[in-house]
Formats: structure tokens, C-alpha cells, sequence
């Protein structure tokens, strides 16, 4: 079959105009990403610099702004540009302004105050075109991908604006393979890359993998660095030379970053005006919160994410200003021992004492406390801003929704059923790794072990330092190193649930939390791999979120709404979305310099 | 005067000795194999990787030859690579050192300007309202959280006024105007700290000397208040005062991490905590023995300062 | 000035005149250093706060009967949060609805754990280090003081963050554990200076006529430090011990400001005023001003309290260093 859309056209059809659906059918038009796209759903409220969404189709023939400086917050990079070798959500960004992917996101989200430029769930993560103008897929297991015709690096050292060749594709491939410290098994279906002609690419699988185009246009994965800099790892940590819609020109570490639009990009708008709109980036590092909410009341920031506690400022001090609400990818959750599973070591290892866990948190007043009582929803394994998720408390998950309700007599009741009048269990959270890029992960962590204890588990707090304790590669407790206890985490944002889910439930990988080794679920995920049609994935992923349910492996908890503000002068705004912001919706921010004050 | 001054400088260099056995030995105290706990969180680690970075840092060699290396490194000015940053060290202090530097230095001046004339003017006007004002002040203003004033500059002429700083730091050659309009501000609440202490012991060095015989001389010779005080007893005064005032240097270099956050400046305090929280032990060392180096020739400085101008100190 | 330790000398039985003559002693402290006394009773209510906020007098564990707080720290009712002052709470309630007054009580009981354990473990090191340094003197006196240069030089936050993970790779990483870190760390940091003063003060004392005597009454070199060096360098370190209370609880709200310090869930004043506040003081000041009052207060109070005691128990300290 050679239109990809299918996988994705099922849910869009009823939700889209006319005029977008029959863009859509055109195979890798360059349009795709002309569909509305409102950013968001991304990752995690931290603040990223704030992108834009495309043109709406439906405002009509509306001239675009065109020029004018964005300000925004930078998440420092810390001076890493190598997002192979350092694949942390800051490199990445610091990537998507820059570099290309051969397919993009087209991230968005659902915000019932703005319908014009509406995304439906199902549209979001739709790899669009990037540096792949449009691709063929002859059969399973082929791709023959055709570049953008006349697509050039920057007009930069080394590359000085040469043209973009097959081969600097396959040198990408390669670098990612050897690069990544899992050696990329996000893409590990893939057999061969090889150069086809003068501007196409052909891609082999091993076998079919459904969510093969997904992960390829995912921010964490396979972005096009050039063979000159990828030969030198050096110079290519040290500056960014791509074929993105942003040129660097300056970086320094703990003050700010500054890029130029690079005038050869390829996306065009519906009417053909060149994207990106804005002229220069300047995104100063702003450490401090308060700083930034000043910075932008002040109009010197043209877009930040708000916390929710502050939108009632925002509000009240600018009333004009444009303000979205969404619902970030960014799942946060529970998980316990990998003892309990491999050791049978109680107490974690009785299902019904993991239920009672479950059934102690008050996710309703969690959601107020995440969101500054403005609402959101519950999580599910897979989280209730991303694609797929299915609402804990619907009649799919069967018997699994009553542990999703808070419920302190259920709860005793199970713990003395499993032979525990009381437990004394340790509190696992990192205390100094989201205080600027999730703000309600240390307040929500304090919440918890006083529900707990409602229960009966007397939950000892115990804090770890997140770099040599957390995420630390050898035995850190993100990666199987939790001893005892239970450990309150965010799952690392993925593009789509298959790559989360794989890495959750498959024995031997490294985000394994827990060392889970179940056989149903294990079989559910490879299914899901295989599977290329939407519905029955979807069906797929609802299973195994009730499974996950049935034995609480992870505790999924609340996905608070988040906001993001922009200056009344600006257009097509859009909250963060993926990590691949400057190539999804950064290009398509408008502002109307008349009004800007820089 | 010379002997003086050499015994001084023979002198510092056990010290130097002590502060760099010291900061060499932290990382050495951690239990566990040291290469697992600073680069397994810093790469991905595969063997090879691990060899080669384990050589990188020279911690495949004994103790004694790292602490030579490093040693004469620093002599040569190679202070190391960061791990966190895998870039020399040096490269980050160039930046750094003149953002400390001129916010230490305005600070210093703000809290001087402000303290000693107050200093003053309590000593001369003794157990009047003033002097108890001044007093209690100073006790005050050592007591306020530095971080919570900051929070308070930042946040509350914001939601009065809009009113908010720039973020971008220029240094002072390429902008003065912007450069000193983001700096006055932590440099005034870092000087307003400093000054409480300055204030004290001015005052009680002030109130010491207008006992001493000479200034009842220069009383009886019928000289003017202003006179008698600024020619004759400030003088003396300083002394004291400016070893305090020396003192607070190791304060201002490495203690206004907090100040910078809030305030975006790129200066040593930020850079110096995010590397400790890190464990980025280069840069630790280097930072710490670059500090102490500040700290003890500082202390040299003011003692030759001292001696020279109280000649009774060279025969101590 | 006089001095105020002289006990009248009338005939009253043993008791009454002990206890009129300290009211004696406090009565004349307060008239003649009114801003000490007034340190010292912000100072004394520290102590009710800390010691009576619940039945379990000094430990931070779970207790069923709050005293002087009216709630247990942890409380937390999060539909309740982000409250103004109100009579159930007079001080509002934080981000996660727990009452912002108990809170404070409670954290007076971790600022004087933690500030007094720092101060005491520091004082100990440093007079042990000031006194013999300076009454040994000679070859180990220079030796032993270009340590405490390098100590002194050190940069405090190094040994404050890095002395803490250190401490913390051995000693786990629960709260008590991380606090105990604190205030070793703590006290490291202080000893350095204050032995300085009183080795000072020891060199002073040394040169005391009645040392010789003692030393040709055959008094022992240890019997010497024990019983005569010591008890009068006494005031000083009293003094410092007092300042340094000050300066300890200040240090530890700032490395608690940054994330380091005291863990959750003990209530530190610091750690109230952090990030977590700062992010609403737009729209809810009195978070952050009431633990800063707090800090600023017991800090003034000590200070203050000290300089006057320094002025009554030497009054030639009263120059300073």
C-alpha cells in the first residue's frame, strides 16, 4: 500500500474541513503541514521555547506577519549539541531549530477555546514531510524516501551550502548507530539504509514494524547530522551545521543562544509564502521563574509556559495576552522493585498490595494540586495527552477501573488480605531534577506519602540526587537500580506509546523499570509492533493498558492541564510539543513587529 | 619589611598545599569504585568508552602522580577538562571570572560607601537614636536572606510596575549601560548584606580610637569635629576595617550562587554549584584552588597593608 | 561598667538568694542591653516552639498530639490549598494545604536540631583546635594554622554540597540521614574561623601570670589547658557560639533555598522559602514572608543577644574580632 495516510485518516476525517482533508490525500505534499497545527501535548510543561502553529485553512486568505524577532526561555543545552551521544530532552531541542529528520512530527493538541486550530488526538505525532519530501512503500518491509528537491546545508562552515546528498543521509544512519548509547534500538527493525539515484534513500526493515514512520520522525531518534561533522565529535557537539529552518549564530553556555531563518528552508504555507515567518530566534537563558513571568509581563519574551498557579496573574496583568491550555505527553507514575518480580520479595510482589497503592492516592486532588486547580485528567499507562490513551475509569478497562478511584477502605481491606495490618515502606523520588522543567513533580511527591498513610503504608520520604542516583546508566533507580520501597517517576516522552511500551514491558532493556518478565504483556507489545492498522492498534494498546490495570505493574497518576501565553501581537502561537519543536511549529510563529517593542 | 613580606608568602604555600589535598581528596572519599560514580552518569558506558575517559582524567594512575599532574597542570594553567562540558575548564573562567569580579567589586564599594560613613556617624553620635538605629540595622540587614530579597526586586516592581530586567548579559566592554543596569541590583542587595558587619565594626573600631590620647590632643587643640575625625581618626579606623573587608571576598566570590540564578548573571557562584551538585570534580578543584588562591593572597595583601601602616605588626 | 556578675551580699538562705540574684542578674541585663533582652526573648521563643510543638519533645516523627503547633507538619488537606490567613489558619496554608503556621513552629524544632548540633559539634572542633594550637604553639601552631588557612579559604558552599554527598554515600539517604550530613557539614564549615578566635584568645590567656605560677606549682601541661586556659576562654567561646547560632541557621535556610539542605518532609524555613513558594509569592506572598520573618528574626535575636552578652561578659571583646 502506498499511502501511509490510511494509518492515520480514520480518525480525522469527521473533525477536518474539506479543504484539509483533500490536502491530506496528497502523498507527502508538502502541505502536510499546512493541517492545523496548534503545538502542544508535548513535553512536559517545562519551557521550551514557545513554536507556532501553520496557518489556519479555515481564517481564509490571511495575509501572514512576516519578520520580527521571537523571544523565548532556552533550555540550555549545557553546551552539548550531539543529541546521539547525549540524547537529553535539551540537546534535542536545541537540535529541531537546526537539524532535520527525514520525517517530522506533526504534534498538536485538543483545546475545546480554540477550534480554528483544532488538532484531534489522532493527528498528533502524524509524521509530515522533513527532510523526505515524500516516500514510497512498495511493500512491508521497503521505503524509498525522495529528498526535498534542492535542498542545501546552511551557509555555514564547513559546509558553506552544499547541496544535500544521498549519502549524508546513510552517514547519519550510521552515526546514530554507533553514537547511541543503546546503540538505537528504537530502530533496530531496521536492516539497511542505502543511497538509491541522486536523491532518494531506500530504507529496509527486518519485518514489519508498525510504528516504523513514527519513530523515524521522533526528536529522539535519527536527525540528519552532516559527515563533516559527525567525522570530527568534537566540532559536532560544538555547533549545529544542518538543513533546518534555523541557522545558528551564536550559542553561549548560561546566557543565551541566537539563530537567523535560514531563507532556503522548503516548507511553504497553503499560499505559498515561505516558512519560517519570524527572522531571528533569541532565546536568553532565564533560570528563575519568577524572572521569566516578569520578562514576559514586561514584553520582553514573546511566549513562555505559565504554571498553573499563575494564570490567574497572567490573566488579571494581561488580559489580552493569548493563553492555550493542553495536556502535556509526559507520563508520571509509581513503579516498585525489581526484587518484588524477580525475588518474589514481598511486599510488592502481591498484586493486591500494588492495588492498594493505587487505591490510597486521591488523583482528583492531585490534578488540582498539578495544575493549580485548573483540572485535568487521569493518567493510564499510557498518558492522557498522547495518542491512544484510554480513560482508567471507562468500561474497557473492565474490572482494573475501580483501582483508579480513591477507595481507603478497599485499600485496607486488600492490604490485610495480603497479611499486612501496616507496611513500612521507603518513598523514592528525585528532588533536584524537575524544579524548573516540572514544577509539580516535587509538590506531588510531598502529597503522596500522607495519602499512603491514610491507608495504612507508612511511607518514609527518601530523596535522590538525579544525576548519580537516578538516572544514572549503572544503577540508577530509573534503570532497574531500586532496591526497595516504591519509586515515583516521569517516563521519558516518546512519540509513539509502542516505543514506551516496549521499553516498559520488554526483559533486559534498560528503562525496564521494575524487570517486568510477563509473557501476556511481553506478547501484547510484539503484536503491537507488528500491527500497521490504526484501529487495531489502538485495540492493541487499550489491552494492554487494562492488563496494566489488572496487575498495577505501574501506577500511572494525573495529567494536569499546563499553559502556554503568548504577547496579543503574535499568531499561531502553540504550546511546546514534542522535543522537535523548531521544525514542527517554531517555523510557523508570527509576529506583528508594528506592535513588538524589542 | 621584605623578611616580612617573604615569611608571608613561605608561608602560604602549605596552605595552598592543604586546600588542594583537600579538594583532590573528595571525590577519593566516596566509597565505591570512584570511575563508576563520576562518569557513569556523565556518558554511556561501554568499555572502551570507559577506558578511554578513565585515561582522559588520569584516574588510571596512582594518587600521587594524578595530584603532580594536576599540580603542574595548574602551574601551566591546564586546569582540566569539565565533565560535564568536556571542554577546559579555562574556557568557562574567562567568561566567568569578570562577572564575579565586577559584581564582587561593585558590591564591595556599595557596601563600603554605605557602611562606613553610617559606621561613623553612630561612633561620633554614641547611645543617640542614631546610633541605635544604625545599630540595629546592621544586625538587620546581616539577618535578611539574601535570596528572598532578590525574590522581591524581581517579583514586586513587576506586578506594580511591568517592570523587569533585562536577562541577556552583556559584558561591560561590549555594554556598559545594559551591563550595569542588570548588575546594580544584586550588587546593591550582595552590598547591603556586606555592610551590616562593616557598619559594626566600624562604629566599635571608630568608638576604640576617639579613646586614644591622640585624638583628646587633637580635641584640646581646638579642631573642628570634621577635622579631628577625618584626619586623624579615620585613618586608624580603616585598618581593622579593612581586614574585615578582605574578609568578605571569599563571601562575594563564591557565595552568591543565589543571587545569580535569580538574576541571570553567568558569574562563578552558579557555575561553582551547578559543578559540585554534578560531581564534576575538575572544575570543583579548579574553582576551589582558583578561590583559595584569591582568599589567601587577599589575607597577604591586607596583612602587608597592615604592617605597613602599623609598624608594631612587623616585630610580632 | 559594672559588673553585673557581683552578687549582693546580704544574708538570705542559699535558694532564695540564688534565685534573687539570677533575677537579680536578668533584671540588670535587661535595663542596661534592652536590644539583648529583646534577642534573648525571641530567642526563648524559639525554644517553646521548638521543644513544645508537639509531645515528642525534640524528634521530627509522626505524633497524634500537637501542642503549641495546631497541626502536625505533614498535614495536608489539598482541597484546602493556597489558603489566605484565616482563623483556622492563621498563617494560610501552603501549595499542598498544610498549615503554614504549625509548619513554622515545626520547623523552629528543626532549626534548633540542626543549628545547635552544628554549633556544638562546631565548637567542640574548635576549641579543641584553637586551645591547644594556641597554647602548644611553636612549629605545630604554624603547621596546624596553615590548615585552618586553607580551611578557611575553602569555599564554604564546596564543603557544604560536597561534603554532604560525601556523608551521604555513607550514611543512606533517608531525611535523617541527609540531616545528619547537614550538620556535620555545618559544623565543619563554622569550626574554621572560630578557632581562630579562640586560639587568639588562648594566646591571650597564656600569658597570664598565674599560668607560670601554675606551671612551677608542677601543674600538668593538660592540667593547665583544662583548668586554667579553658574556663577563661569560656566567655569567648560563649559569645561565638552564640553568633555563630545565627550564622547557622541562616546557612542552612540557604542551602535548603538551593535544594540541598534539609530533605522533605521536615519543615525547614529555608526550604519554605524555595522554589516551590517563590513561584506563587506573586499571588501569595505571605508564603514567603512569614518563614523569612521567621529566619530574619531568630537570626537578629541571636546576634543581637550575643553582641550584648559579648559586651557584658568582656567588654574588652567589644572591638571586635
Amino acid at each position: 500500500m502506498s499511502n501511509a495516510y490510511s494509518f492515520w485518516d480514520r480518525f480525522t476525517a469527521t473533525r477536518i474541513s474539506r479543504r484539509r482533508a483533500l490536502q491530506m490525500a496528497a502523498v507527502g505534499s508538502a502541505t502536510a503541514g499546512a493541517i492545523a497545527v496548534v503545538g502542544c501535548g508535548g513535553g512536559g510543561g517545562e519551557k521550551t521555547p514557545a513554536p507556532g502553529g501553520s496557518p489556519a485553512a479555515t481564517a481564509g486568505a490571511e495575509k501572514p506577519f512576516l519578520g520580527g524577532t521571537l523571544r523565548a526561555a532556552l533550555n540550555d543545552p549545557q553546551s552539548k549539541f550531539d543529541a546521539q551521544k547525549f540524547p537529553t530532552f535539551t540537546v534535542q531541542s536545541a537540535n529541531s531549530f537546526s537539524y532535520s529528520r527525514l520525517l517530522r512530527s506533526n504534534s498538536g493538541f485538543d483545546d475545546p477555546n480554540t477550534p480554528d486550530i483544532d488538532l484531534p488526538a489522532a493527528e498528533w505525532y502524524r509524521p509530515v514531510p522533513d527532510l523526505a519530501a515524500k516516500y514510497e512503500n512498495p511493500d512491508a518491509t521497503t521505503f524509498i524516501f525522495t529528498l526535498q528537491d534542492g535542498a542545501k546545508w546552511h551557509n555555514v562552515d564547513p559546509l558553506n551550502g552544499r547541496a544535500v546528498t544521498p549519502a549524508d543521509v546513510v552517514n547519519a544512519w550510521e552515526y546514530y548507530k554507533s553514537a547511541r548509547p543503546d546503540k538505537g534500538t528504537n530502530l533496530a527493525s531496521i536492516d539497511s539504509v542505502t543511497a538509491v539515484g541522486a536523491n532518494q534513500v531506500q530504507i529496509k526493515l527486518k519485518q514489519a514494524f508498525g510504528p516504523f514512520l513514527v519513530v523515524l520522525s521522533s526528536s529522539s531518534d535519527l536527525w540528519i547530522y552532516p559527515p563533516e561533522l559527525t567525522s570530527n565529535p568534537d566540532k559536532l557537539n560544538s555547533t549545529m551545521v544542518g538543513t533546518g529552518p534555523f541557522v545558528l549564530r551564536s550559542y553561549t553556555q548560561g546566557v543565551g543562544a541566537k539563530w537567523d531563518k535560514n531563507p532556503d528552508w522548503w516548507e511553504k504555507d497553503d499560499q505559498g509564502n515561505r516558512v519560517p515567518y519570524v527572522d531571528k530566534l533569541d532565546f536568553p537563558v532565564i533560570s528563575d521563574k519568577n524572572q521569566e513571568f516578569s520578562q514576559f509581563t514586561a514584553g520582553k519574551l514573546e511566549t513562555m509556559t505559565v504554571p498553573g498557579d499563575l494564570i490567574g496573574n497572567l490573566k488579571s496583568q494581561m488580559p489580552q495576552a493569548h493563553v492555550l491550555q493542553s495536556i502535556a505527553n509526559l507520563l508520571n507514575f509509581m513503579f516498585f522493585p525489581p526484587a518484588a518480580y524477580e525475588a518474589n520479595e514481598k511486599p510488592f510482589n502481591d498484586d493486591r498490595v500494588r492495588h492498594a497503592v493505587s487505591l490510597a492516592i486521591d488523583r482528583t486532588a492531585l490534578i488540582g494540586l498539578a495544575s493549580g486547580d485548573n483540572g485535568g485528567k487521569k493518567h493510564n499507562l499510557i498518558n492522557s495527552g498522547f495518542l491512544w490513551y484510554l480513560d482508567p475509569e471507562s468500561s474497557d478497562m473492565g474490572d482494573a477501573a475501580q483501582y483508579f478511584k480513591r477507595d481507603i477502605q478497599a485499600a485496607k481491606q486488600l492490604l490485610s488480605a495480603a497479611g499486612y495490618d501496616s507496611l513500612d515502606v521507603d518513598f523514592h523520588y528525585t528532588n533536584n531534577a524537575y524544579v524548573t522543567a516540572v514544577p509539580y513533580y516535587n509538590p506531588v511527591a510531598e502529597a503522596i506519602p500522607p495519602m499512603l498513610r491514610e491507608a495504612g503504608i507508612n511511607a518514609k520520604i527518601v530523596t535522590h540526587d538525579y544525576q548519580s542516583e537516578w538516572i544514572n546508566p549503572s544503577g540508577g533507580i530509573f534503570y532497574g537500580g531500586l532496591k526497595s520501597g516504591i519509586a515515583f517517576s516521569l517516563e521519558t516522552p516518546v512519540n509513539h506509546p509502542w516505543i514506551q511500551l516496549n521499553f516498559e514491558f520488554t526483559p533486559g532493556n534498560q528503562r525496564n523499570h521494575s524487570h517486568i518478565n510477563d509473557s501476556q504483556m511481553i506478547d501484547l507489545v510484539k503484536q503491537l509492533g507488528a500491527e500497521t492498522d490504526f484501529d487495531k492498534g489502538r485495540q492493541l494498546a487499550y489491552q494492554i493498558q487494562k492488563a496494566n490495570g489488572d496487575k498495577m505493574y505501574y501506577v500511572p497518576l494525573v495529567g494536569p492541564y499546563g499553559f502556554t501565553a503568548s504577547q496579543q501581537y503574535t499568531r499561531q502561537w502553540a504550546a511546546p510539543t514534542s522535543y522537535g519543536i523548531g521544525s514542527e511549529s517554531t517555523p510557523r510563529f508570527q509576529i506583528d513587529t508594528t506592535k513588538q517593542q524589542l | 619589611m621584605t623578611t616580612y613580606i617573604l615569611r608571608r608568602l613561605l608561608l602560604m604555600i602549605p596552605t595552598l598545599f592543604f586546600v588542594t589535598t583537600l579538594v583532590f581528596l573528595i571525590p577519593r572519599l566516596l566509597p565505591g569504585d570512584v570511575v563508576e560514580t563520576i562518569i557513569g552518569q556523565y556518558t554511556p558506558l561501554t568499555a572502551g568508552d570507559r577506558a578511554k575517559i578513565k585515561h582522559d582524567l588520569g584516574l588510571d594512575r596512582p594518587w600521587y602522580q594524578q595530584y603532580g599532574d594536576f599540580v603542574l597542570g595548574a602551574v601551566r594553567g591546564d586546569l582540566g577538562n569539565s565533565l560535564q562540558y568536556q571542554h577546559p575548564v579555562t574556557k568557562d573562567l574567562k567568561q566567568r571570572i569578570p562577572v564575579s569580579a565586577e559584581l564582587g567589586i561593585m558590591a564591595l564599594v556599595i557596601g563600603v560607601v554605605i557602611a562606613v560613613p553610617v559606621g561613623v556617624l553612630a561612633a561620633i553620635r554614641q547611645d543617640s537614636i542614631i546610633d541605635y538605629v544604625t545599630r540595629s540595622s546592621a544586625i538587620a540587614l546581616i539577618a535578611i536572606p539574601s535570596f528572598w530579597l532578590g525574590t522581591m526586586v524581581v517579583v514586586y516592581p513587576n506586578v506594580w510596575w511591568q517592570w523587569a530586567l533585562p536577562t541577556q548579559y552583556h559584558s561591560f566592554f561590549s555594554d556598559p549601560r545594559q551591563n550595569l543596569y542588570m548588575m546594580i541590583f544584586p550588587a546593591a542587595i550582595l552590598g547591603i548584606g556586606l555592610s551590616g558587619a562593616i557598619m559594626r565594626l566600624t562604629r566599635a573600631e571608630m568608638l576604640e580610637v576617639l579613646r586614644q590620647d591622640y585624638v583628646r590632643t587633637a580635641w584640646s587643640k581646638g579642631l573642628r569635629e570634621r577635622t579631628v575625625v577625618l584626619r586623624h581618626a579615620l585613618r586608624n579606623t580603616l585598618i581593622p576595617v579593612t581586614t574585615l573587608i578582605a574578609l568578605q571576598i571569599p563571601v562575594v566570590v563564591g557565595g552568591t550562587v543565589v543571587l545569580e540564578g535569580i538574576f541571570s548573571i553567568p558569574g562563578m557562584g552558579a557555575y561553582l554549584v551547578t559543578a559540585a551538585n554534578a560531581k564534576d570534580y575538575p572544575v570543583i578543584q579548579a574553582v576551589t584552588l582558583l578561590i583559595a588562591l584569591v582568599v589567601v593572597f587577599t589575607n597577604l595583601a591586607v596583612d602587608v597593608a597592615y604592617a605597613y601602616l602599623d609598624p608594631r605588626i612587623r616585630y610580632r | 561598667m559594672d559588673d553585673i556578675l557581683v552578687i549582693s551580699s546580704q544574708a538570705l538562705p542559699e535558694e532564695r538568694r540564688l534565685f534573687s540574684s539570677t533575677l537579680h542578674v536578668v533584671r540588670r541585663f535587661v535595663r542596661r542591653k534592652p536590644l539583648g533582652a529583646l534577642g534573648a526573648s525571641f530567642i526563648i521563643l524559639m525554644f517553646i516552639c521548638a521543644l513544645f510543638a508537639d509531645r515528642q519533645v525534640i524528634t521530627l516523627r509522626q505524633s497524634t498530639a500537637p501542642l503549641v503547633a495546631p497541626h502536625y507538619f505533614d498535614d495536608q488537606h489539598l482541597r484546602d490549598r493556597l489558603q489566605g490567613p484565616s482563623l483556622a489558619h492563621p498563617l494560610g496554608t501552603d501549595g499542598n494545604g498544610r498549615d503554614q503556621l504549625s509548619r513554622i513552629i515545626y520547623g523552629a524544632r528543626v532549626s534548633v536540631i540542626v543549628g545547635f548540633s552544628a554549633v556544638l559539634l562546631a565548637m567542640v572542633v574548635a576549641t579543641t583546635i584553637g586551645v591547644f594550637s594556641g597554647y602548644v604553639g611553636g612549629t605545630f601552631d604554624i603547621i596546624v594554622q596553615r590548615f585552618v588557612d586553607a580551611w578557611i579559604a575553602f569555599p564554604a558552599i564546596v564543603i557544604l554540597i560536597s561534603g554532604v554527598q560525601v556523608a551521604k554515600a555513607y550514611l543512606g539517604n533517608s531525611p535523617e540521614a541527609q540531616t545528619f550530613a547537614v550538620i556535620l557539614v555545618l559544623g565543619i564549615v563554622l569550626a574554621a574561623g572560630a578557632s581562630r578566635v579562640i586560639r587568639s584568645s588562648s594566646i591571650a590567656v597564656k600569658s597570664n601570670l598565674y599560668v607560670d605560677a601554675a606551671r612551677t606549682i608542677g601543674a600538668t601541661e593538660l592540667r593547665i589547658v583544662l583548668r586554667y586556659i579553658l574556663p577563661n576562654v569560656m566567655a569567648v567561646i560563649i559569645v561565638l557560639a552564640t553568633l555563630q547560632l545565627g550564622a547557622a541557621i541562616l546557612a542552612e535556610a540557604t542551602i535548603s533555598f538551593l535544594g540541598f539542605g534539609i530533605p522533605p518532609p521536615f519543615p525547614s524555613w529555608g526550604r519554605m522559602l524555595g522554589p516551590d513558594a517563590l513561584l506563587l509569592v506573586r499571588r501569595d506572598s505571605w508564603l514567603v514572608f512569614f518563614p523569612g520573618l521567621a529566619i530574619f528574626v531568630v537570626v537578629f535575636g541571636f546576634n543581637v543577644f550575643g553582641d550584648a552578652l559579648r559586651d557584658v561578659l568582656d567588654p574588652r571583646l567589644r572591638g571586635g574580632r
